[in-house]
């Protein structure tokens, strides 16, 4: 277990380097771009390229790479060229405010479509009516109108959440959870939809199988089936689909990160790369790949819990 | 297996979609999109990028704007239209591309050995890692902006998804037991790929394209809205856009375009789901697994037929499409005496199965009982509530099924699974349970019980899959087993092994056993008396010997006559067909 | 108005990191809200008030030679200080020199420094502070080394003068030393990597590095012994970078802001939620540059004719009230309305006539008109569909190629398009002039030249007398829009809503970004 861990690990850091690699070689052939972007408008060709000199954008890309890879190696992904920020603490500080909404989003969808899901499949009738029209809602109605909606009257009108802006956690607990509110609910709407249907309709089929029914023969009670046994079951496809959801979810904080002004990885990163801000964009992929690398493993690693065969098979 | 859906199986897929509200409303909703999408220049003049000063902001339909003008003085309506073919256009490109190389890979990764699939799985981890909407932004220069070509980068950073969908799907199905059977059968892998494994994975891939086609159009719309790409290429999420930075003023320039698009995807969703219960056969209605039947049979009806199992008149339906029932048991009466074993046969069809669920209480959840009753020890149980009939099950009744490796829970040890029944017959500690379950393995020959507590479902063989379900099925000392085709499913060098344990159980626990066979060699081997079913009902009923040297029916006669062929096709163990053959002969 | 402080004056809003202006100006979002992110503080009274204020994009470095203009100025300008002052009009006031003055010839400038001014770190301001930081700028490759590429030495002859001796004489220079390229960092720490993010300056205010939130919040604190206090009646100013418009009008109606700039559209609602909105007229300006005036790319823009009915196709007033919600300002001409060199008489050059233009078009051997391709910035994109129509409908069918935003800058200046819109801030008559007519000029992208316009550019780079200037410029906004260089079509006007108790003083004169142009308005001298 523990070697299996290892080794998917080090296949990441292999990936992340593989990434990185092809990240750079991709944003090589905007270098010049780069280099006048930071200068602003109006530099002269000469101040582009002292501009480059300086930045040490005009040595071959091998060595660029090599340098970029062994300063990461140390830590250091150096700083932003247009702030100069530091990249790393940057991207830790901001992968804080989208994980926090992008996890807590995960989570409350989760259970959220585990109970709605399996609610439905295993009662039917009324619940599963409910069930349905919360996923259709999720589907049909845009989360941004939510989003809108949900600061009109929560925010101006009530003022019982914050507009806008970001509170962290270490300062004020209540006060990070009232400033991630209303974009979490805003960026769980379709999550929710999808998911609760997905796990529906394992259950469905789950609740169907011969299993079941030699279970219920030996008195197993009902509660037990419906969660121990089939809901194990039918998790497998559905933690795929929420792991999907996970990049979905990233991705879509990008939007509410924009609506919330909220000081997160997918604004930051979305900036960086319309500015071309390579340090940013090389810290981004590498985080990216990282997150990705244990995103998946966590995934498979469940997977396996939940799926003996997965599991002698990895 | 409910007649209804078998009955459903056999209909075509497109008929049941057809048949589904949910499927027709969602496909004609999108139909109707795509129509409207098509038929753009005859539903509008105005170009989607057309400007009229006048009309900017303008109210519904002035200025001929169906719909009123946005902020730029386009014509809201055509612009709608327009984006239409915008989405389409890239739900298209996307998820062909996505699915064209997920699926390939998937089957090819999951299918094929280690080596492959370690290769197939370190190519899409690299593509999984990569940063997707970073790549699209930096890939800009490259693809000009054009969202087509962003939809080919889309769809290649989709396909990882896809892949290990099929991947884990296939791994999931490959060690079955039918796959390995038509793999020994000397099936070419592309046979098996395209028969067996793409079946199973058919169901989750189309609902998964339906979730393509929606991020597609999702992300496709979501860079228009970030501004990233064409500014002429009509879009929902450029309309989205554009409406909201106006939302508080025009608020239907914001709404129309979302509208629009939620209907969309949400179509394409519920589509999805339809698509894919059609094509995994039954309604997607969740039923309560607690079944217990609304028919309860009047108090005062005296039992005609004494004995510990004692089933009277019963009679089960399963409703018709149209709605009508269909009986499909129709008065079955038979009588289980403590100690004894009674042998149901039957072909298939012919309701065996179904009274033996009957009197299990474990009929699917569409089945009807419409009269009879069934006693167990003088205790009426149909009406009974699921809690009530837990009380009896396991303890009283207990259940062998033919299938030995789907009536186990994969993800559950054996070992869980066993105690999980023992203590729910009969409260004990863990540790009681697990000694009592180990003790009940080696009773049911299974030579190394720790190990075999230990294992998995997949991990042991049919044979020994059997035994675990027998063990659970006799952990309560049930006074009935009832068991549906025990042998059925099994190695003929089994077969007599599982009818000989059966035997040696049932006389160690002095069980009366109900067992439902098709097979008169088994009859002959265990079986006491006999019950003949056709058609719903019971025919003939009778001891072994009498049944088999004087058969009264000639629906009996003639399954009698056919085991002869069956025995020689079949080749039965020996004994079983020794014995069909002595009788026969007799 | 009412101008509670000495000082400021506009300096020119320089084209900032393309970026951040450019979307700023793109969005018309122009977004200053000013918030207080507690709804207590709202109201603001005397010298506790706090102002906190939204913009649009992401501050630079803070290293005093990495400064770029634009909305990010409100923070940097908070915290150094200027050798020059621009008040809300635009004129140069003393800032850290308390005077100033040319040799005769022009090549020489000497500074006075004021007395007594210190860091926030404690260390004294002096000439060779203010040598350090502008030896820095000039070796450091940006936009401030550009404005002062006419120094040739600095020299700090004693604590308190300071000498800039000049190749050439220079009439943007005194503009520039009141903008980035005239702040003084501290020369302990300039060049410390720290600078760029916790910068040690001589201004009003300090940057509360515990509060701040890189990329996101930015908290000043007024320093009590500061020599200009009065011009800053806020204690304490936040900063909020919400680069969504809608966000920021939420933001301000939930009080979570107390001034800041909105849409159009939005003025309404706004100001029923109680706050003040001052209109700007022009603060930017959208014009179609039809750079290749040879037509060794595009032939026809090689003929004036061409140039001239392109000028006519736009129906200016009708834009202006149909799609700016009336929140700008017709014009032909590329000036700063509130300028000398504009001239309201030059606006009727080119009326509206699409027949007229055709007739132009035909004339010059284009009865079917033409095809381009023009670049799709960020900042152009919303007015993309109103110039294509304008364009089409005399008959010049417009292609527009994307062009990701980090290449914004490098596509304009590649000559590779002979037409592109701009949508840019309003800067001072020097620096549009040396940006759209000279030679050399970046946005002159095919470095067109005429003698008439080379002998009006000769002299105004002498004349230092403004007024005398003034006149200089008006010919050269002459020359260029009887020449049709450009195609302006109008002024993007910016709204400011501020809550009460807090008054937005600028007028566009000054399109400098500094929180001089935010008082507090006492009961008694309401808004003028």
């Amino acid at each position: 277990m523990t070697v299996y861990v290892l080794r998917r690990l080090t296949a990441g850091l292999v990936l992340a380097v593989l990434v990185t690699m092809i990240t750079f070689l991709l944003l090589s052939t905007t270098f010049d771009d780069v280099a006048s972007s930071v200068l602003g408008n109006g530099a002269t060709p000469q101040q582009v390229t002292a501009q480059k000199a300086l930045m040490g954008l005009d040595r071959p890309v091998a060595i660029q790479y090599s340098d970029w890879l062994t300063h990461a190696v140390r830590g250091d992904l150096g700083a932003s060229y247009f702030t100069s920020e530091p990249v790393r603490s940057a991207l830790t500080a901001r992968l804080g405010v989208t994980l926090s909404i992008v996890v807590v989003a995960l989570l409350a969808t989760s259970v959220i479509s585990v109970a709605l899901g399996v609610a439905a499949a295993a009662r039917g009738g009324a619940v599963d009516r409910i069930a349905q029209g919360v996923a259709m809602v999720g589907y049909l109605v845009p989360s941004l109108l939510v989003a809108i909606a949900l600061v009109y009257v929560l925010a101006i009108e009530l003022h019982v959440f914050p507009a806008t802006g970001y509170t962290d956690f270490g300062e004020s607990p209540s006060r990070w959870a009232s400033s991630i509110a209303i974009p979490v609910v805003a960026l769980m709407m379709g999550g929710v939809a999808s998911l609760t249907s997905q796990i529906r309709g394992a259950m469905i089929g789950e609740l169907r199988k011969d299993y079941v029914r030699t279970l219920r023969t030996r008195g197993v009670p009902t509660r037990s089936i419906v969660l121990r046994h089939a809901l194990r079951n039918a998790a497998g496809p559905a933690l795929t689909v929420l792991s999907l959801e996970f990049i979905q979810m990233l991705g879509g904080a990008l939007i509410i990160e924009q609506i919330f002004a909220l000081p997160g990885f997918g604004q930051y990163a979305f900036n960086a790369s319309l500015q071309g801000d390579v340090p940013i964009i090389m810290g981004i992929s590498l985080f990216g790949v990282l997150l990705v690398v244990v995103v998946n493993l966590v995934v498979d690693l469940l997977n396996g819990w939940l799926n003996p065969k997965a599991r002698t098979v990895n | 297996m409910s007649p209804s859906s078998t009955e459903a199986r056999r209909r075509s897929p497109l008929r049941r979609l057809l048949a589904d509200p949910q499927a027709v409303l969602s496909a004609s909703l999108l139909v109707l999109v795509v129509l409207l999408g098509l038929l753009t220049p005859l539903l509008t003049d105005h170009g989607p990028n057309q400007v009229n000063l006048d009309a900017i902001n303008a109210g519904v339909g002035e200025h001929g704007y169906l719909l009123g003008g946005d902020k730029s003085g386009r014509d809201i309506f055509a612009r709608l239209l327009h984006s239409i073919d915008t989405s389409v256009v890239s739900a298209l490109i996307g998820t062909s591309i996505a699915l064209a190389i997920g699926i390939t890979s998937g089957l090819v990764g999951g299918y094929f050995g280690r080596r492959t699939r370690a290769v197939t799985e370190w190519v899409f981890n690299l593509v999984m890692t990569f940063p997707g909407l970073l790549l699209l932004i930096i890939l800009m220069p490259v693809t000009k902006g054009d969202y087509k070509a962003t939809m080919v980068v889309f769809g290649v950073l989709l396909s990882p998804g896809i892949y290990r969908l099929v991947r884990n799907l296939v791994l999931g199905v490959k060690n079955e037991l039918y796959v390995d059977a038509a793999r020994v059968s000397g099936l070419p892998d592309r046979r098996i790929l395209r028969r067996h494994v793409f079946t199973v994975v058919r169901g989750p891939v189309i609902i998964a394209t339906a979730f393509l086609a929606g991020s597609s159009i999702a992300v496709q719309s979501g860079l228009a809205f970030l501004g990233v790409g064409s500014s002429t290429v009509p879009s929902f999420g450029a309309m989205i856009s554009e409406g909201f930075t106006n939302l508080y003023e025009e608020p239907q320039q914001f709404l129309w375009p979302s509208l629009a698009l939620g209907i969309i995807t949400a179509s394409l969703v519920l589509l999805g789901n339809a698509l894919r219960d059609a094509l995994e056969g039954g309604r997607p209605k969740p039923s309560r697994i607690v079944t217990a039947t609304s028919y309860r049979p009047s108090a005062t009806e005296v039992p005609s037929v004494a004995g510990l199992l004692t089933v009277e008149d019963l009679a089960i339906a399963y409703p018709t499409p149209t709605g009508e029932l269909k009986e499909v048991v129709s008065g079955v009466t038979l009588s289980v005496a403590a100690g004894e074993t009674l042998g149901l046969v039957g072909e298939s069809g012919s309701g065996k199965t179904q009274t033996a669920f009957a009197a299990l209480g474990v009929l699917p959840p569409e089945a009807v009982v419409t009269r009879g009753s069934i006693r167990l020890d003088g205790r009426e149980l149909l009406g009974l509530s699921e809690r009530e009939l837990r009380a009896v099950r396991g303890t009283s009744i207990a259940y062998v099924p033919q299938e030995p490796m789907s009536n186990l829970d994969p993800s559950c040890t054996v070992g869980a699974q066993l105690v999980e029944g023992v203590r729910a017959a009969t409260p004990m500690s863990g540790r009681e349970a697990r000694e009592r379950v180990l003790a009940l393995l080696a009773r049911v020959g299974i030579p190394d019980p720790e190990r075999t507590f230990r294992s998995y479902p997949h991990q042991i063989s049919g044979g020994m899959a059997q035994r675990v379900l027998i063990a659970g099925a006799v952990a309560g000392r049930p006074l009935l087993l009832i068991a549906d085709e025990p042998t059925t499913a099994l190695d003929v060098t089994v077969q007599a092994e599982i009818l000989d344990l059966l035997r040696d159980l049932q006389k160690d626990l002095n069980m009366a056993v109900l067992l439902v066979t098709h097979n008169f060699g088994v009859v002959a081997d265990i079986c006491g008396r006999v019950a003949v079913m056709r058609e719903g009902t019971v025919v003939e009923t009778g001891t072994t010997d009498d049944l088999f040297a004087a058969p009264r029916h000639p629906y009996t006669r003639k399954l009698l006559d056919s085991i002869l062929d069956e025995t020689a096709l079949r080749t039965d163990p020996p004994t079983a067909s020794a014995g069909a053959l002595e009788t026969e002969t007799r | 108005m009412r101008i509670r402080f000495s000082h400021s004056r506009p300096r020119p809003r320089q084209r900032s990191q393309a970026l951040a202006a450019a979307v700023a100006v793109a969005l018309l979002a122009t977004a200053t809200a000013a918030c207080d992110s507690t709804p207590a503080a709202t109201s603001n009274s005397g010298a506790d008030a706090t102002l906190a204020l939204s913009i649009l994009g992401t501050p630079n470095s803070f290293d005093p030679a990495q400064l770029i203009e634009g909305q990010q100025t409100y923070v940097w300008d908070s915290i150094f200080d200027t050798l020059l002052l621009q008040d809300n009009k635009g004129q140069l006031h003393p800032g850290a020199a308390q005077s100033w003055s040319y040799t005769k010839d022009g090549r020489t400038l000497t500074l006075k420094l004021r007395q007594g001014m210190t860091f926030s770190s404690g260390g004294a301001v002096d000439a060779s502070a203010v040598k350090a930081t502008l030896e820095r700028i000039r070796s450091t490759p940006g936009q401030s080394q550009l404005s002062l590429a006419s120094v040739a030495s600095v020299e700090a002859p004693d604590a308190s003068t300071v000498v800039l001796r000049l190749k050439q004489p220079d009439a943007s220079l005194l503009a520039a030393l009141s903008t980035a390229p005239g702040v003084i960092g501290d020369p302990k720490t300039m060049a410390n990597k720290s600078t760029a993010l916790n910068p040690v300056g001589s201004g009003p205010y300090t940057l509360d590095t515990k509060a701040t939130v890189n990329g996101s919040v930015y908290v000043l604190n007024r320093r009590d012994d500061y020599w200009n206090k009065k011009a800053y009646p806020f204690r304490t100013v936040k900063i909020r970078v919400i680069t969504d418009p809608t966000a920021s009008a939420n933001a301000l109606k939930a009080g979570e802001t107390n001034a800041g700039t909105v849409d159009p559209s939005q003025v309404a609602a706004i100001k029923a939620a109680g706050f003040q909105i001052t209109h700007v007229q022009a603060t930017a300006g959208a014009y179609l540059v039809l750079a290749d005036r040879a037509g060794t790319k595009l032939k026809p823009l090689g003929d004036l004719r061409v140039r001239k009915a392109i000028n006519m196709a736009f129906d200016r007033q009708k834009i202006v009230q149909q799609a700016m919600g009336g929140s700008g300002l017709a014009t032909d001409q590329l000036f700063n309305p509130k300028s000398g060199a504009y001239d309201k008489a030059l606006d009727k050059v080119y009326p509206f006539d699409v027949a007229g233009a055709r007739k132009l078009l035909s004339e010059a051997g284009y009865p079917n008109g033409f095809s381009v391709k023009m670049p799709s910035l960020v900042f152009t994109k919303s007015f993309e569909p109103i110039f294509t129509q304008a364009l089409a409908d005399i008959g010049v069918k417009v292609t527009w190629e994307p062009v990701p935003a980090q290449q914004t800058t490098t596509a304009v200046a590649s000559g590779k398009y002979p037409m592109f819109l701009l949508v840019e801030g309003l800067a001072t008559d020097p620096i549009m002039t040396r940006s759209f007519y000279t030679p050399a000029g970046f946005r002159n992208v095919f470095h067109s030249t005429d003698p008439k316009l080379t002998a009006l550019l000769d002299q105004a780079a002498g004349e230092l007398d403004p007024a005398k200037a003034a006149g200089i410029y008006r010919k050269i906004n002459e020359f260029g829009v009887e020449n049709a260089w450009l195609a302006p079509v109008f002024y993007i006007g910016t709204d400011w809503a501020t809550k009460k108790g807090i008054t937005y003083l600028g007028d566009g004169s000054s399109t400098m970004a500094t929180i001089r142009q935010f008082g507090v308005a006492d009961s008694a001298q309401s808004q003028g």
